[in-house]
């Protein structure tokens, strides 16, 4: 609780800095939460160009809103949202119609994710990144934002139960992903147990 | 459904949750340069304006300044030209200062024709060997300004000063010497020093032409050196229709700038003393005077910069009465016709067949033209045999006109909105001007010059840079600096002068 008094203290120095002119600091504040941001827009982004287009944007909303903060909740959680929200907004700009492959039966691999620990987090993420957009925008919001699906759809604009197919089927592919490039892997810890 | 039931989910939340990849630094590259535009786009207007109102001011308040301070030494005699003192073998020179009591103390000084060298001053004293010699036919005279006259014996022509002037320099610098020579002398010395300056550029800087283009385009056309430069830092060294995405200003290692120099020189001099026995004694240890000149300067890591470029700086002092040794007391003009009350300045010179000598503080002055209203008298017979002395009201001054060339290395102390830099370096002093005035008030001639004066000199600086950001690549620099000679200037062995000088280097500086 202590750090985190004194991490939020941190920032308040910083932010105070940036507003007040001092030039060094938005370097300063870029350095401490960019690499975190950048994890959350390579989670959004369908490559690794799209996910720095969408940190650049994102700092840049960063810093002309800085003096809207008021100091009242995680100055990092602040900044999360707005990246999300980025990367949202670059979503609808697209408004891509992506045609997904009709739903199949995979084997559930339930049981096996502790063994699927040991898998890059790259790799996770170029999975995710290889998901078609709309579900990657549902599986990133609900599962990693913590979204409800009434949310989801408002920012999506899509409905509910899109919402709730296109996560199911996020992660059915995302399963079969995983049991396909990691199958051998999967086998001996099957057989193991 | 409990949402964190799907192993999937938590999976990827559990490993994805801290993820932090380091971003590529073009994204930061990218970033910075963005907020530095919005930044500057975002202030308001009365805020954009209160910094150019701010950087004018400060460089209008030095250009004042110095021109003001640097006018009240040079201020040409109103009666220059009126008053000249024949020195010409056939005349003899029975030089009657008026009103004068006791005329017959008054001495004759016969000119052989012909020149010869300067005599001793006194007795064991020699004179200096390189005094110049000096024709004495003709009369002594001021050209008149504005015109170029053949050169006669005996006559100074404004031409002849011109330091560095050759046939190759550009139709700038010419045209800077004809407005010299059509301006009043107290400012012709300036212009003359940036005619020999452009002059030279021209001829030495060719590969460098696209950075000095600007200033080919931009000063003949308001024949206004110092404010023109303004124009020429502010001027893109890539020109107006450079397209090219701006770069991060730390990324800039390249800076020109135009700096006016307003400045308060003085000296440190030491004499033999046989040289000081005879010399007049230096009445005033201060001169103020306005400098101006151009930098270039190379960012040789963040907080180091290599630093050169040009300056027009000058450096006198003020000379009165001798001591009374040998030049007797001072000599008083008790009420007059006028009613009032004469002092006159009475050193000890030589005067030998039309050449006049007489040593001062940075040196032994050669005279082209005796003062206005001066006499001579002979001081009472000593053990040094007959002496004469020159008596005129007043004071003179040896000035000296440099050209400075830079070596600098600047070192970034703070890095901050305002940024404080520590400046050293050495300075090489080009002597472009000697001239030696004589008067009082704002009644002052030109008379002549110093002898042994070193062409070359160096100075050691030491001063801090106060730069504030003006733009991307804009900043207004504020740079107080101290300048001491490392050499003397003087190289006769008699005496040994040492100009310094503290001043204030205002001016815009160009990133790029």
């Amino acid at each position: 609780m202590v750090n985190r008094k004194e991490a939020l203290d941190d920032f308040r120095d910083i932010i105070d800095a940036c507003i007040s002119g001092d030039h060094r600091a938005p370097e300063k504040l870029y350095r401490q939460l960019a690499p975190q941001m950048f994890g959350v827009c390579l989670r959004y982004a369908k490559d690794r160009e799209e996910a720095e287009d969408n940190l650049h944007d994102g700092f840049v909303t960063v810093f002309s809103k800085l003096k809207d903060f008021r100091h009242e909740g995680s100055f990092e959680g602040w900044v999360r949202r707005i990246m999300v929200n980025i990367s949202i907004n670059r979503y609808r700009q697209k408004q891509q119609l992506v045609l997904v492959d009709e739903e199949r039966k995979l084997d559930s691999v339930v049981g096996e994710e502790v063994a699927l620990g040991s898998i890059p987090m790259e790799e996770l993420v170029r999975v995710i990144q290889e998901l078609p957009p709309r579900y990657r925008m549902v599986f990133n919001l609900y599962v990693m934002e913590g979204y409800s699906h009434t949310e989801i759809s408002r920012e999506l604009g899509i409905t509910e139960g899109a919402s709730r197919s296109n996560l199911s089927r996020a992660r059915e592919i995302l399963r079969a992903k995983l049991q396909q490039q990691y199958s051998e892997f999967l086998v001996s810890r099957k057989e193991e147990i | 459904m409990n949402r964190n039931q799907d192993p999937i989910d938590e999976l990827f939340r559990s490993r994805l949750e801290h993820y932090s990849p380091e971003p590529p630094p073009r994204v930061w590259d990218r970033l910075s340069s963005h907020l530095e535009e919005k930044a500057l786009k975002a202030r308001p207007v009365y805020y954009q304006w209160s910094r150019w109102a701010a950087a004018a001011a400060v460089l209008l308040v030095a250009l004042v300044t110095g021109l003001l301070v640097s006018r009240s030494p040079q201020t040409p005699s109103g009666t220059a030209g009126t008053d000249v003192i024949p020195i010409a073998p056939e005349t003899p020179a029975v030089t009657t200062a008026p009103g004068i009591r006791g005329t017959e103390n008054l001495s004759v000084a016969e000119s052989p024709a012909g020149t010869t060298t300067v005599r001793p001053l006194a007795n064991g004293h020699p004179m200096t060997a390189s005094a110049r010699k000096i024709p004495t036919t003709g009369k002594i005279s001021e050209p008149v300004p504005g015109t170029l006259r053949p050169q006669t014996p005996g006559t100074i022509p404004a031409s002849a000063t011109l330091p560095g002037h050759n046939s190759q320099a550009t139709p700038l610098a010419e045209s800077l010497a004809e407005t010299a020579l059509s301006h009043p002398a107290h400012t012709a010395a300036p212009l003359r020093a940036l005619a020999s300056l452009t002059g030279w550029v021209k001829t030495s800087l060719t590969d460098t032409r696209a950075a000095l283009q600007p200033l080919h385009k931009v000063i003949p056309v308001t024949l206004r050196p110092a404010v023109s430069g303004e124009w020429i830092a502010m001027a893109s060294p890539h020109g107006e229709n450079d397209t090219r995405p701006h770069r991060e200003p730390s990324g800039d290692n390249w800076s020109v700038g135009m700096v006016l120099t307003p400045a308060y020189s003085s000296f440190t001099a030491d004499h033999s003393a046989d040289y000081a026995r005879n010399m007049t004694h230096s009445a005033s240890h201060s001169q103020a005077s306005l400098g101006a000149g151009i930098s270039v300067s190379y960012k040789a890591s963040p907080r180091w910069r290599i630093e050169s470029g040009m300056f027009y700086s000058r450096s006198g002092d003020a000379s009165e009465n001798s001591g009374p040794l040998f030049a007797g007391a001072d000599y008083y003009d008790f009420e007059n016709l006028a009613g009032v009350t004469q002092k006159y300045f009475n050193t000890t010179v030589t005067l030998d067949r039309g050449e006049m000598a007489m040593n001062s503080t940075a040196g032994v002055i050669t005279f082209t033209k005796t003062p206005s209203n001066a006499g001579f008298i002979a001081l009472p017979e000593s053990y040094a045999g007959v002496q004469t002395a020159l008596m005129s009201p007043g004071t003179f001054y040896q000035v000296f006109d440099f050209m400075e060339i830079p070596l600098t290395a600047r070192y970034r102390l703070i890095d901050q909105a305002i940024a404080l830099e520590l400046i050293s370096g050495v300075s090489t002093h080009l002597v472009v001007g000697n001239a030696v005035w004589a008067g009082e008030g704002s009644a002052r001639e030109q008379v002549g010059k110093t002898a042994d004066i070193s062409t070359v000199n160096m100075a050691g600086t030491l001063g801090l840079g106060i730069l504030y950001p003006l733009g991307n690549h804009l900043s207004l620099s504020v740079e107080p600096r101290a300048s001491y000679f490392l050499n003397s200037m003087n190289h006769s062995g008699e005496v040994d002068f040492r100009p310094w000088k503290t001043a204030l280097y205002t001016g815009l500086t160009w990133n790029f």
